[in-house]
């Protein structure tokens, strides 16, 4: 809630001082469009102070109004809604996806360190961090999507299904999204693993993981169920640390792959100077990205809480 | 840390900046010049006369590449130097603040954080339009702060709590030397971890925001810029897109190796 109202008031200051008006009057406009400019600033609220604009928002917002598009006229929400359902399309499966591969690697890599493998792929994630995500995308989808043709390049969905019920949508959406999904989720795994090992290896030193050795519990269970638990809230804390950089990462591979997310629906808006769109747009992101990473904060914080009962 | 892996980071940086430095020296022709011959000299592969090849307009990528470091790790450095400073400035003020300040200085970095970084720069650039390579510095490193201040901030509160530091404090050494004697030196491996990394994370940054027309304008030359050179058809000329990559990705993974360096508990220094 406090993250909120101070997002929307960051927010709505930025955009307030950065110069120029959606509708700035023009010298060359004919005295019809002149006219009609003014009247849209009227509508929108815009000629009035600051110190009134600011409240009515603030009214507005808590009555879940979001308002209207300067450029379009239509429901912010609307168009919020399908942009941040779409980047959560793509996000959501690349932290599970990167969540999963960055654990089993790292764990192995901790169980095996100082190994040949454990260094090659220590190399290998290493350098694989260093490319810019960005690029890996675009050689990636020009390599797999326009050279060899197995995947779509660009888009949500086919244009056949377009309009059809979302059931028939589905298989042509996730065809669409496994490119950018898998760019996604190949550098949060590199994270994850670099962590991952590090935090195996401090495990396998403790006290509870030598007593089951001696016990008599085997390795790979006392690798996958004992040393696996114990890095469980460290896990459950870095998906949350991790959640910010993926969805800014997000909205540039959503570009070069043409796919309409937030990244792309607020660079559109933008162009247009559409401030209740920008505004939406920047505070939905923010609050879903802290809501979410609150919930992993909590989550890792119950973990540490049933670590410390057993 | 290795030895060799250390002597390689080292040397990629001294690499990156003396190219940044010695542009002009090193490559005199200006990096925006077309060849002699525009139409004969387009997508030339690399030889004796241009060594990086020549990109769609004919213009030298060697010289735009040596250039371009210029720009780019400018960039890199003012950004850096600048998220450094307020996360410093911002964390060890929180640690030395009354606790409600402190709890809502923390919030604060909390907001910062949670609203990607890109989305900030990207909202920020759009409505500017294109902005000088001086201004981009700027705001890429006032939106990257956050993370850092939270950890210099545990830090300062770590080391204000040391025992050593209650100890001085009860013998009375005034405040300024506590934090000149007792916190700075606690903070410094974070300071430098910190600087490393920022430029680490901006250097890709840069690149992205330029590539996709919102960062550095055309036709300065910069990393980011050498790769939209590359064109629609990247893989048609590869030296167009293999020597920028190559640049980025080494100095990125310098920065990140220094990082880490830097992050290791240095025994050496204490057993001495």
């Amino acid at each position: 809630m406090l993250v909120a109202l101070l997002v929307t008031s960051v927010s709505f200051v930025g955009l307030r001082l950065l110069p120029g008006d959606p509708f700035a009057p023009s010298p060359d406009d004919p005295p019809e469009l002149a006219h009609a400019r003014a009247q849209s600033r009227v509508q929108f609220g815009l000629d009035r102070p600051i110190s009134v604009q600011y409240p009515a928002l603030l009214g507005a917002l808590a009555r879940g109004d979001l308002g209207h598009s300067f450029a379009t006229a239509q429901p912010v929400s609307g168009i919020v809604r399908s942009a941040i359902t779409n980047t959560a399309i793509l996000v959501a499966p690349a932290l599970l996806i990167g969540l999963a591969l960055g654990v089993a690697l790292g764990t192995w890599q901790g169980a095996h360190a100082g190994s040949v493998r454990d260094k090659i792929l220590g190399g290998a994630t290493f350098g694989y961090l260093a490319v810019p995500e960005f690029l890996v995308a675009l050689i990636l989808g020009g390599l797999v999507a326009i050279r060899w043709k197995l995947l779509p390049a660009t888009g949500m969905v086919g244009a056949e299904v377009a309009t059809a019920p979302w059931l028939v949508r589905l298989p042509s959406i996730v065809e669409h999204a496994v490119l950018p999904v898998s760019v996604l989720a190949m550098s949060t795994a590199c994270v994850v693993a670099r962590h991952q090992r590090a935090a195996v290896i401090a495990a396998v030193g403790e006290g509870f993981v030598r007593g089951a050795g001696a016990r008599g519990v085997p390795a790979h269970r006392i690798l996958w169920v004992h040393v696996l638990r114990r890095t469980a809230g460290t896990i459950c804390a870095m998906a949350g640390v991790l959640l910010p950089a993926l969805v800014g990462g997000a909205a540039l591979v959503e570009r070069v792959f043409s796919w309409p997310g937030a990244g792309s629906a607020l660079v559109t808006a933008v162009a247009a100077r559409d401030y209740p769109v920008v505004q939406a747009l920047v505070l939905m992101t923010a609050v879903a990205v802290a809501l979410s990473a609150s919930l992993a904060e909590a989550g890792a914080q119950r973990l540490a809480q049933g670590e410390a009962l057993v | 840390m290795s030895r060799v892996g250390r002597l390689l980071a080292y040397g990629t940086v001294a690499a990156v900046l003396g190219a940044a430095l010695a542009a002009p020296v090193l490559a005199p022709r200006d990096p925006n010049a077309l060849g002699d011959d525009p139409t004969r000299d387009r997508r030339l592969a690399p030889s004796v006369q241009h060594p990086l090849g020549t990109d769609d307009l004919s213009r030298d990528v060697y010289g735009r590449l040596i250039h371009g470091t210029r720009v780019s790790v400018s960039i890199a450095l003012i950004a850096a130097a600048l998220i450094v400073a307020i996360a410093f400035a911002w964390g060890t003020t929180a640690a030395f603040a009354p606790a409600w300040l402190r709890g809502a200085m923390m919030i604060f970095a909390d907001v910062v954080y949670s609203v990607p970084r890109l989305l900030v720069v990207l909202s920020v650039l759009t409505f500017t339009g294109q902005l000088a390579p001086a201004t981009l510095a700027v705001v890429l490193g006032l939106a990257g702060w956050a993370p850092l201040s939270r950890i210099l901030y545990r830090a300062a509160v770590a080391a204000r709590r040391a025992p050593s530091t209650e100890s001085a404090m009860a013998l009375g050494v005034g405040r300024v030397r506590i934090a000149f004697s007792h916190v700075l030196p606690a903070l410094r491996p974070h300071l430098v971890e910190g600087a490393c990394m920022a430029v680490a994370v901006v250097i890709p940054l840069e690149a992205a925001l330029t590539y996709f027309g919102i960062g550095v304008p055309r036709p300065t030359a910069t990393w980011g810029r050498l790769l939209d050179d590359a064109g629609a058809d990247p893989l048609g000329a590869w030296w167009l897109v293999v020597f920028p990559s190559a640049v980025i990705a080494a100095t990125v993974m310098a920065m990140n190796y220094l990082a880490s360096d830097a992050r290791a508990p240095r025994l050496t220094a204490e057993a001495k």
